[in-house]
């Protein structure tokens, strides 16, 4: 369910397709918030607690690290805000949805505000890189005109543009995860999710992926990245919420991966006002 | 909608040896039904005819009159299970014995009844018929039923019905299983497209209808496959019964190869289709 009401994103939706496209409500990026997460719990087969009473606040715009060490609640949280998984309680929204109160048909909805990347990069082997990325834009609906005209831009911006033919499988782990960036990112979206983008690759990769992902945040895309990539984390100095046993232990801005003074503990933290 | 139909063909290279694998088991699974429902088509339709060839013969009264024969024959006409009544005059027999038979038949007058030859739609109703013409005591003298053979025979034709009526739910159920767990693993093989698809924002009918269009093609080229080879086995076989067993060649029934092709490539069509839309459904459940 949208909270937010404004004005309708310009699709070409030709007549026909009606039953492949949801009927789009009303969109407008005007929160400050992107993520807005309030007591939440995730229990699985009601024992495990994954997540314990999470709050926190990401506002559009901003460049959060996710860290802490494997296990923690990383990828649980991440896979929250796409809704592939639903909080045990507590309310959640990201991107305007209110994602407890989400219908299933209205989740193409909601990852239509979101790039989503992966450790393992999730590129389709048997298409090209050009191909791939296209994908993204053609189960939209997009007109080719419009798809032709924003590829080169967005390969440009990972610095593909000379790889577009190969396939995947031709590609170096820093180049395929360069084409999934450039993927998540084809359709503008306001939120880019990233899972351990940097997990399989060399620190001198790594740095280039990062800066891919600056690169995104700069133009005004918010980015949140799950990582154990230390270095990039002290380089980037960005804020840094940290998750330990399914809570958040640390939230800070600037920061750097570890805790470099008296380490804030808290489990609820207090809404902050951005 | 161009775009999806051609996603679906695209793939058809993309995946080429999935598809192969999927088209050839169907062909396979549908071939093997195919080939067992015309052959069960074929020695059920023997067996029926061997029995219509069963004739049940009606001998009248040496005194009946002649103007009283058109309503016996009426008579029996009317009754439930007679497919058709033939008259044959006491001296068109006597005239065919003469012939047949000159030394026998020479000199002794016409012994021949008026007979009716009466042939049965229902061969099971044959001893209650025959015992109800035989009641007919003022015109019917008796009748003459081949019972033991046409028991046998219908007896054998009961058996090749029900052999074949199980044999045909075996395989059916087992084109089916075959069928669907080809699509099954076809779909299988697809689901990191259909978990992309889906975290792109595709809608829950845009990532299945490619895969829909490629499964009904699947099963119509896998049906048409099979109906091919039937075609040209059927072919075959019935020009070795024709020259080597001829026989055989009034038993053969002759049968619309060009429907039944197609009915058997629609059904593929369909299995294909029904199997894709059941095993992409596991992969959208949406929380």
């Amino acid at each position: 369910m949208r909270v937010q009401s404004g004005a309708r994103i310009g699709l070409f939706i030709p007549t026909g397709l009606s039953v492949f496209l949801p009927a789009c409500p009303p969109v407008r990026y005007n929160s400050r918030a992107m993520i807005e997460m309030s007591h939440v719990s995730v229990t699985y087969k009601g024992e495990v607690d994954a997540l314990c009473d999470v709050s926190l606040c990401i506002p559009g715009g901003d460049f959060v690290f996710l860290v802490g060490p494997t296990g923690a609640g990383k990828s649980t949280l991440l896979r929250l805000l796409y809704r592939d998984l639903l909080p045990s309680s507590g309310a959640l929204v990201v991107a305007g949805y209110d994602l407890t109160r989400l219908r299933a048909r209205d989740v193409p909805l909601l990852r239509r505000q979101m790039g989503i990347v992966f450790q393992d990069y999730g590129l389709l082997p048997q298409r090209t890189v050009w191909e791939n990325i296209v994908f993204a834009c053609q189960v939209l609906g997009q007109p080719r005109r419009e798809i032709r005209k924003k590829l080169p831009e967005v390969l440009d911006q990972v610095g593909m543009t000379h790889r577009c033919d190969a396939y995947p499988g031709e590609l170096s782990g820093g180049e395929q995860q360069r084409v999934a960036i450039a993927r998540a990112l084809v359709n503008q979206p306001p939120l880019l999710i990233a899972d351990e983008p940097t997990g399989n690759l060399d620190p001198e990769t790594s740095v280039g992926i990062m800066d891919v992902l600056r690169e995104a945040n700069r133009r005004g895309t918010t980015v949140l990245v799950a990582t154990h990539d230390k270095t990039s984390v002290d380089r980037l100095r960005r804020r840094v919420i940290a998750v330990e046993r399914g809570r958040i232990v640390r939230d800070e801005g600037q920061a750097a991966y570890a805790a470099e003074a008296i380490p804030i503990l808290t489990t609820t933290l207090p809404r902050r006002n951005w | 909608m161009l775009f999806l139909l051609h996603e679906a063909l695209t793939n058809f290279r993309r995946h080429g040896l999935m598809t192969m694998a999927a088209i050839t088991t169907i062909a396979v699974s549908l071939a093997l039904l195919g080939g067992f429902l015309l052959t069960f088509y074929q020695v059920s339709n023997a067996a029926r005819r061997a029995v219509d060839a069963f004739e049940m013969r009606v001998f009248c009264r040496q005194e009946i009159r002649k103007e009283a024969l058109p309503a016996l024959k009426q008579r029996i006409t009317a009754l439930q299970g007679v497919a058709s009544v033939r008259y044959l005059s006491r001296e068109q027999i006597w005239a065919e014995q003469t012939k047949n038979y000159p030394i026998d038949t020479s000199g002794i007058p016409n012994q021949m009844p008026d007979t009716f030859v009466v042939k049965l739609s229902d061969a099971r109703r044959a001893t209650a018929l025959s015992e109800e013409i035989r009641n007919w005591r003022e015109s019917v003298d008796s009748v003459d039923l081949p019972e033991s053979e046409m028991n046998s025979v219908l007896r054998i034709a009961d058996f090749l019905r029900n052999v074949g009526m199980a044999g045909a739910f075996v395989l059916v159920g087992g084109a089916l299983i075959v069928v669907s767990n080809t699509i099954r693993i076809s779909v299988f093989a697809r689901r990191r497209e259909i978990k992309i698809m889906q975290l792109v924002g595709a809608t829950p009918w845009f990532i299945r209808f490619p895969l829909l269009i490629e499964g009904m093609l699947h099963g119509l080229l896998g049906g048409a496959l099979a109906a091919l080879c039937l075609l040209g086995a059927g072919h075959s076989l019935g020009n070795l019964v024709r020259e080597n067993v001829p026989m055989l060649v009034p038993y053969l029934a002759s049968v619309d190869m060009l429907r039944f092709g197609l009915a058997l490539a629609l059904g593929g069509a369909l299995l294909g289709a029904g199997g894709s839309l059941v095993s992409i459904r596991r992969y959208l459940r949406a929380l």
